[in-house]
Parts: C-alpha cells; sequence; structure tokens
C-alpha cells in the first residue's frame, strides 16, 4: 500500500506541476454542466486544493469534501508509515482499511448528489 | 493472558494485534497448547536469540530444521500441516505492507479504485485523464480479481467503468469543441490570450 501511495503522490505532483507551471492550457466550461446541467462528480476539487494549500480547511470542505479528506487520511497513512519504515522514534504506521476508500466514494457521492440538489431544486449554485 | 505469539517467526507481542508485526502471519494466543509446545521445546526462541545459526547450513534458509523434520513441526497440532510450506501456504497476508489489513483486498484491487475514484473526480479536465486512470483501473481491477475477488476489487472496477465512460463523453464533448473554435479561427486567439 505504501508503495502504490508512492506512486500516486508522484503523479499526482507532476500533474501539478503540468497544470500550475508547465504548457499553457485554456481554461473550457465544464462538459458535464454543458451536457447535463449538473455539476460533475469532481466539481469544487480544484478550488478545495488551493483552499487547502491557503489554510482554509473549512472552505476547502465546502468546495469538494474529499480534498480535505484524501489530504488527512491518505497523508496521515503515508507519513506515519513513512516513519515507520526510517525507524523514526517507534512511529506506528497506520495499518490499511478498505473503509478509507468506501467512504471516498462516499464523500464524491454525498458531494455530487448535495450540490445538485441545491442547484436544481433551491437554485442555489456554488 | 492477552500476549500474542507469532508461529512463524516468534514474534512476541504484548497487545492483542491479529497480525504479526515481522512477518504478517496470524497471531496466535501464547497460551495455546501447540504454540506452549513450541516454546517449551524452544524451537523458535533459538531462532531469535541466534538468527545466523539457524540460517546457516544447508542453506535451505532460517527453517531449515522445521523443513527437515515435519512431523516435529507439527507437534500437538495433531498433524494439521505435514510441513512449513503447507503451513505458509495458509496464511492469508504474507506482505509486511498488508499486515493487519483485515479486508483481503490485493494491492491491484486498491489500485484500481483509487485510478476508478480519480477518473470520476478527473472526468472535467478534458477528459483524457479520465481515460487514462479509467484504463489503469479496470486492467488493475481485473488482474486483482483474477486472484482474489471481493468488495474492493468491484467497487474499483465499478468506479474505473464510470470514469472511464465520463472520460470517453469529455473527451468527444472536447473534441468537437475545440475543431469547432478551430475551423472559426478562434482557436488561435485564445491561445494568444494564455
Amino acid at each position: 500500500m505504501f508503495y502504490i501511495g508512492l506512486i500516486f503522490l508522484g503523479i499526482g505532483a507532476g500533474a501539478w506541476a503540468v497544470y500550475r507551471f508547465g504548457v499553457g492550457i485554456p481554461s473550457m466550461p465544464c462538459f458535464f454542466d454543458r451536457v447535463f446541467g449538473m455539476y460533475c462528480p469532481g466539481c469544487g476539487g480544484t478550488r478545495a486544493l488551493t483552499a487547502l494549500l491557503h489554510g482554509r480547511v473549512l472552505e476547502a470542505v465546502g468546495y469538494h469534501p474529499l480534498i480535505p479528506y484524501a489530504v488527512v487520511v491518505g497523508g496521515g497513512f503515508m507519513v506515519t508509515q513513512g516513519l515507520e519504515r526510517l525507524g523514526v522514534g517507534h512511529v506506528k504506521g497506520w495499518r490499511y482499511h478498505s473503509w478509507y476508500l468506501y467512504v471516498g466514494i462516499g464523500l464524491i457521492v454525498l458531494n455530487f448528489i448535495g450540490k445538485n440538489m441545491f442547484r436544481l431544486i433551491w437554485g442555489i449554485t456554488m | 493472558m492477552g500476549k500474542k505469539i507469532c508461529p512463524i517467526c516468534g514474534y512476541r507481542d504484548e497487545g492483542d494485534a491479529a497480525y504479526c508485526r515481522e512477518c504478517g502471519a496470524k497471531m496466535a494466543d501464547s497460551g495455546d497448547d501447540v504454540w506452549s509446545a513450541y516454546e517449551q521445546r524452544g524451537q523458535y526462541s533459538s531462532y531469535q536469540e541466534n538468527p545466523s545459526q539457524a540460517s546457516s547450513g544447508d542453506g535451505t534458509g532460517q527453517y531449515s530444521g522445521y523443513q527437515g523434520n515435519p512431523s516435529q513441526a507439527s507437534g500437538s497440532s495433531a498433524g494439521q500441516y505435514s510441513n512449513y510450506q503447507d503451513y505458509t501456504s495458509k496464511i492469508p497476508y504474507q506482505n509486511t505492507d498488508d499486515y493487519g489489513a483485515g479486508s483481503g483486498a490485493n494491492g491491484l484491487q486498491i489500485a484500481g479504485m483509487v485510478c476508478g475514484i480519480l477518473a470520476i473526480c478527473s472526468c472535467c479536465c478534458y477528459g483524457v485523464p479520465a481515460v487514462v486512470l479509467g484504463i489503469a483501473g479496470i486492467i488493475c481491477a481485473a488482474m486483482g480479481n483474477k486472484s482474489s475477488k471481493n468488495g474492493v476489487g468491484t467497487a474499483g472496477m465499478v468506479c474505473s467503468v464510470i470514469g472511464l465512460t465520463l472520460g470517453v463523453l469529455a473527451s468527444v464533448y472536447y473534441g468537437m469543441v475545440i475543431s469547432q473554435l478551430i475551423q472559426m479561427d478562434y482557436m488561435d486567439e485564445i491561445l494568444d490570450m494564455m
């Protein structure tokens, strides 16, 4: 699990570097919004990550709860596992549990349904 | 008693760990008859005290003596396992990465599920990342499901298929939009503005 996490961290860092410093990618409207008239399941992810990097945790939760959750659970798992493997201070690494992933899926579904309910039923855009 | 002992490597845990922190084998109560017998014989304690001695000899590794005398190894466990290989083949988690997991999911299934989740979330990024992650997730989940099928593998496959579908739809949509912009000579202006 630890090595799988390292691979995904590397891919994520590379994708972020390309997005942030690489070739200019023109911004296009979300296809999900245009085609289906709804927010997509990942809507707010970039804003949540930006808010989190600026220390605005509650704002990040509002944009997309999966991002702060992934940072806390994934980050905690990787850091504690890394410290245990390095033998730093008798730290015991977190153990992997499948519910980590099921909660992640639940947050995506919750974000998708919740935001679209606000938009379609009450007309509140986010 | 609350004290556990690993039947494979002899690691002792004062806590209530279900799996060995050293080798990943299922822990047994040190008070159980079979392991008490092992402790009394000192089969594992000798290895712990002098690993170099245990691993020397005929080159078959640290359990060479154990393998060489299956009847002694089975001890009071009523011959359930005839040798060390038979016993270790029944151990659910031998990879230290997975010890204590208790989920039964293997690494490929977990990777497939993570790819599926990321594919769904990245479908609006021109669709390309979702297509790549969706295909990777399907391959990982399918390969993982070959060895053992469980909820994580199935969820990974479902998420990956959804992510791939959304990614393909997004790619087609953005492809059509960009081709229209190129035909209308707007794309150069957009790129110049970047």
